[in-house]
């Protein structure tokens, strides 16, 4: 990602609106603790500046709207609740991130896969249809021609395995290294390494006749 | 090094994840060869284009007032939660437990000294009692003092008799 780009995402205050901080790490500083002495106004100003960013990052772990809303409540309300046992203060936004992380991969343990049957049928109101299913002969390579170029993204992001996505995420989306992605997931560089050698292949695998 | 093992160490290479020795080897075949130098080429441009066009989505606009009464459902703003976090987060609370149970375990289990009851001991006999009540809920009870009090009770049995 663009530095600007992660800087304008992750302190949405820093372009000189100013509150009274000298840098977005401090004006974060300063809202924990208040936060931390019971002041909800303080957390609600956590919540605003990075709703998006926890938002975002959830959607591109489990792939869909509703779910990552549903995460993002979870997320904030167990930052509220354990915002206690934060000792560094000023990283809170690595905090925040391993929160978000580990609550996606919680969630992802728990949801069931999809069981419905081939056979059934869709009801509307109308009656029912018989469900129609696409023709495996396309390929999912075919299939992303069809989407736009930022569905293709998307869809390409999503369909990655919950450890493949992980590491894109935390890597590309979020401007991490492999050595804080190595201690925030609790895995080896290595593994940290391979996989994201392995997810950028099938991006590439995917993705490339949109760079021709 | 020829193309076909290059093009399978791309991606490894690409992110670091091959050996000091081989990644010299692939660098070598890449600084003569434009089809594989093309392909990481490629590799590159499709993540800058992942980075560049994957978008941001505008969260639901009532997502704080969900947030908010989660938060407000809890007794005190979900302030127990977090003086308990804050006094007793839980590696703290097991080693707090483990040696406690430890101590316990030694005076409990270990040979009790024959230490005769004396006037004082009698004195503090009301806070062992409020102490050994107050933990008696406790996971870790505190059979220190509810020990002390039974081997009082004897004692002072033996003395009336």
């Amino acid at each position: 990602m663009e530095p600007n780009t992660v800087t304008s995402v992750l302190h949405p205050d820093s372009n000189g609106n100013g509150r009274g901080a000298s840098s977005p790490e401090m004006a974060d500083v300063s809202l924990v603790r208040r936060t931390k002495a019971g002041d909800v106004s303080a957390f609600e100003e956590l919540f605003r500046r990075y709703q998006k960013r926890v938002y975002n990052m959830a959607y591109r772990l489990v792939g869909n709207e509703s779910d990552a809303s549903e995460l993002t409540q979870e997320v904030f309300v167990k930052v509220f609740n354990s915002i206690g046992r934060l000792r560094a203060e000023e990283a809170f936004l690595t905090w925040l991130r391993t929160v978000t992380v580990n609550v996606c991969r919680d969630f992802g343990r728990r949801k069931k896969p999809n069981t419905e049957s081939l056979d059934a049928t869709v009801k509307f109101e109308d009656g029912e249809v018989s469900r129609e299913i696409a023709d495996p002969s396309i390929g999912p390579e075919k299939q992303l021609l069809l989407d736009d170029k930022q569905q293709a993204i998307r869809r390409a992001v999503s369909t990655l395995s919950p450890e493949h996505r992980t590491v894109i995420v935390l890597h590309h989306l979020e401007g991490m290294d492999v050595s804080e992605i190595a201690k925030m997931l609790d895995s080896p560089i290595g593994t940290v390494k391979s996989r994201l050698s392995r997810a950028r292949e099938e991006l590439k695998r995917k993705l490339s006749h949109y760079v021709d | 090094m020829n193309c076909e093992e290059v093009d399978k160490l791309i991606a490894d290479y690409s992110v670091g994840n091959l050996s000091d020795s081989v990644s010299q080897s692939v660098t070598l075949h890449l600084d003569n060869c434009v089809n594989c130098a093309s392909e990481l080429a490629r590799l590159e441009s499709v993540m800058s284009m992942v980075v560049e066009n994957i978008g941001e989505l505008e969260p639901p606009s009532d997502l704080w007032q969900s947030v908010s009464s989660r938060i407000a459902q809890k007794p005190w703003f979900g302030l127990m939660d977090r003086l308990q976090n804050a006094f007793f987060p839980p590696r703290r609370a097991i080693a707090f437990a483990v040696g406690f149970a430890a101590i316990a375990g030694a005076v409990v289990l270990g040979p009790s000294p024959k230490v005769p009851v004396h006037n004082a001991d009698m004195a503090m006999m009301p806070y062992v009692a409020d102490h050994a009540a107050a933990s008696s809920d406790d996971a870790y009870a505190d059979r220190v003092s509810l020990g002390f009090i039974a081997s009082m009770s004897s004692d002072r049995g033996h003395s009336e008799q």
